[in-house]
């Protein structure tokens, strides 16, 4: 078992494409996309004509979660209605995520 | 007027906005209105280019010239109209000059069955000029807000060649676009093979896209007020405008009573499919309730119930004078 971050986003639909991309350039070695829905600041989004939200998961080391927050918080934050939080998990099979 | 909104497609939309008003726990699966908006763009496409491949040269290029004339410079007074009039900054300006400037495949094909049901006839090639108006002016409004808005590292741009790349890429072009083509080759026989399921249930399956369109635009209706009156008077009185120059110019162009009303709403249309995506990822600090709210809860009802009757009203009065 080793320590590392469950990174979660949760953003529009239209980003997501592109947040997974840099994911990946950031270090993360994989990700999990899911179409979710629900009410933030921005209001509802919750259909196909606005575009719905996207959480997107990734597991990675405290260094590289650290990366991807400054960029999403430098790229995204002002501009698009997103949240990132993260909390420590334990994994196994490590080579998955390092 | 009263033939077109006592039209199912035209009813079914005033439902899904009632339906919406109610709270009503009627919703759409995601993957019906994904499929309801693949066969909507294929049918069209299909047909489309099938009759292109009927026409001759001479009878389409004039109208084709007209429509990408329309779509290039519909963005550019919509951009300095919402600059010096609408008093809005240049990302909202310029998002508004793409999705006016841009077309509607649903209004376009509600436009197809208003004149099917009149029995009025119209140049069958009109889905190529669908084609030609969508991306152009989602370029030029994205563009007039890169010339006016110098990039700055808090604010970086994505290259404009990237949006164009997404664009064509977009599944409405590039099924409107690949099917023009695919109709057009095949020809007859081709179209024959496959029109049982793209050209007799058309109308059916528009009314349903029509009932999902109902609810959307009526959530949207709680966001007038954001857009303020100048936002509602703007999304009615320019399609208007559009629609006369778009008439006139297609009926000068050669086009029959039908197809220079169709070029008419093509004009008079904003885009609420691919505009708002690419507007989002390009233009994020342009504000969604005012491109969104108008195009999609002012000018399109707008257009559907009240537009298509009187447009059709305004051809009679330029074609036969």
């Amino acid at each position: 078992m080793q320590n590392f971050h469950l990174l979660t986003i949760i953003t529009e639909e239209v980003l997501a494409t592109t947040i997974e991309k840099e994911l990946v350039s950031l270090g993360a070695k994989g990700y999990t996309w899911s179409t979710v829905s629900g009410k933030g600041l921005e209001g509802v989004r919750d259909n196909q004509w606005e575009g719905e939200n996207t959480k997107i998961e990734t597991i990675v080391s405290e260094e590289t979660c650290k990366k991807i927050l400054s960029h999403l918080e430098l790229k995204y934050f002002n501009r698009y209605a997103m949240i990132a939080f993260y909390h420590p998990v334990q994994v196994i099979r490590t080579n998955h995520f390092l | 007027m009263l033939a077109s909104i006592l039209s199912p497609m035209v009813l079914a939309f005033l439902l899904g906005i009632i339906a919406s008003r109610v709270k009503s726990d009627l919703k759409f699966p995601d993957s019906l209105y994904q499929s309801l908006t693949i066969y909507l763009l294929i049918a069209i496409g299909m047909k489309g280019g099938y009759k292109l491949s009927l026409a001759t040269f001479e009878e389409v290029w004039q109208p084709a010239l007209v429509a990408i004339g329309l779509c290039c410079t519909i963005p550019l007074w919509t951009y300095v109209l919402m600059r010096k009039v609408g008093k809005f900054d240049v990302p909202n300006a310029a998002a508004l000059a793409a999705h006016y400037g841009s077309v509607s495949a649903v209004t376009f094909s509600a436009a197809l069955a208003f004149h099917e049901n009149l029995s009025i006839p119209f140049e069958g090639f009109m889905p190529s000029m669908l084609a030609m108006m969508e991306i152009p002016a989602i370029l030029i409004g994205i563009s007039l807000a890169r010339i006016n808005t110098p990039p700055t590292e808090s604010n970086p741009q994505i290259p404009i060649k990237e949006v164009a790349r997404e664009l064509f890429a977009g599944k409405s072009s590039l099924l409107l676009l690949g099917f023009l083509l695919i109709g057009f080759s095949v020809g007859k026989t081709g179209w024959e093979q496959v029109a049982p399921l793209f050209d007799l249930p058309f109308k059916g399956v528009l009314t349903l896209f029509l009932l999902e369109a109902g609810l959307v635009a009526g959530r949207k209706l709680s966001d007038l007020k954001k857009g303020g009156l100048f936002l509602i008077g703007f999304g009615i009185i320019f399609p208007i405008v559009h629609a006369i120059i778009g008439i006139y110019l297609g009926s000068l162009a050669g086009l029959s009573l039908g197809g220079a009303t169709i070029l008419g709403v093509l004009a008079s249309s904003a885009s609420y499919i691919a505009a708002p995506a690419a507007c989002r990822v390009a233009l994020p600090e342009a504000n969604p309730s005012y491109y969104l709210t108008s195009a999609l809860a002012i000018t399109f009802p707008f257009n559907i119930m009240f537009g298509l009757p009187l447009y059709h009203e305004i051809a009679k009065l330029i074609i036969t004078q």
